[in-house]
């Protein structure tokens, strides 16, 4: 004995194959959409269910702490940044005049040796670069 | 008297939510009723299964519209029915031409599931389905498969409650003879 919804089912059961794959076929489809608040909801229910397991509490603690650690690091070199300029400028100076000064051999060096005059002469393109007599007026 | 839908708990929160889970088991809960459903009303297998489809499609764009979840049932089948019939239409089958009936009282009869067939009597209840009118055997089909109510069987189907009232009856009623082995 048989319900009428049985034997309908098993009058049907050939398409059953043909159904699952239309199943599988719009759930790709659904899945290949995006669904930010579908994403919302995974990303709130993931910290929900951090927050449950003792595991869980334990790791956001760490992380917390990591945080705090973090910012308190921040804010100290924060206080410290008025210092720096100084100490930076004092270093650049320094580094600025060794370059000046090496800058200045190398050239005594070139103007003593023709060869190195025609390597130092700047190249093609810009030396044949036209100058524009009105950017020449403004200035 | 239960409805088939009413005695499960079905996922539709949280497909609304846009889980695949959930709606991997609504398709799977409904892909073979309303293939079946779809079948009794075009006849064509390939246009049944594209109905089922489109059905699943348009069940998942349109959900947010579905303001009461326990009807979700009904609510799938009538969309079922509105590809059914968009389908009759291009293939310019008038509805007109569908059998009508006089509003009769409606009756209480036994649940879907307490109608039991006999293997000999297989054969003959589902060539009794193919000939019944259009506008029966769908109401019968609907009562058979999900067991709805003649008011959620009006909604799908979009007619009058006496209409439903009244095909199911005759419906039954050629049934019954079919079972207790009297001539139809």
């Amino acid at each position: 004995m048989k319900t009428p919804r049985e034997l309908l089912f098993e009058q049907h059961k050939n398409a059953q194959p043909d159904l699952d794959q239309i199943r599988r076929d719009v759930l790709k489809e659904l899945a290949g959409e995006a669904d930010p608040p579908g994403n919302r909801i995974w990303g709130l229910s993931w910290l929900l269910g951090l927050l449950r397991s003792p595991a869980g509490r334990f790791q956001i603690a760490g992380l917390g702490a990591a945080w705090m650690v973090i910012l308190a690091l921040n804010l100290v070199a924060g206080h410290d940044t008025s210092a720096t300029p100084a100490n930076s400028r004092a270093g650049s100076d320094r580094t600025v005049g060794v370059a000046w000064r090496e800058y200045r051999r190398q050239l005594s060096e070139a103007l003593e040796s023709p060869a190195a005059v025609a390597t130092a002469k700047p190249n093609q393109r810009s030396f044949l670069r036209p100058i524009n007599p009105k950017s020449m007026s403004n200035v | 008297m239960l409805a088939v839908a009413d005695i499960e708990q079905l996922p539709v929160e949280q497909a609304r939510k846009g889980d695949p889970g959930a709606w991997d088991t609504l398709f799977r809960r409904y892909q073979m009723p309303l293939y079946v459903y779809a079948y009794e009303l075009l006849r064509d297998e390939q246009a049944s299964l594209d109905v089922v489809q489109e059905t699943f499609i348009a069940a998942s764009r349109h959900l947010a519209s579905l303001r009461s979840d326990e009807k979700f049932g009904g609510w799938l089948f009538g969309i079922t029915r509105q590809k059914c019939t968009q389908r009759w239409r291009q293939s310019r089958r008038e509805e007109s031409a569908m059998e009508t009936f006089a509003n009769e009282p409606g009756e209480t009869g036994p649940g879907a599931d307490e109608w039991l067939i006999r293997r000999e009597q297989e054969a003959d209840f589902l060539r009794l389905l193919e000939q019944l009118s259009d506008p029966q055997r769908e109401v019968l089909v609907l009562f058979f498969l999900e067991e709805f109510s003649l008011e959620e069987i009006a909604r799908i189907t979009r007619v009058q409650l006496g209409t439903v009232k009244s095909r199911l009856h005759y419906a039954k009623k050629a049934m019954r003879q079919l079972l207790e082995n009297k001539p139809l």
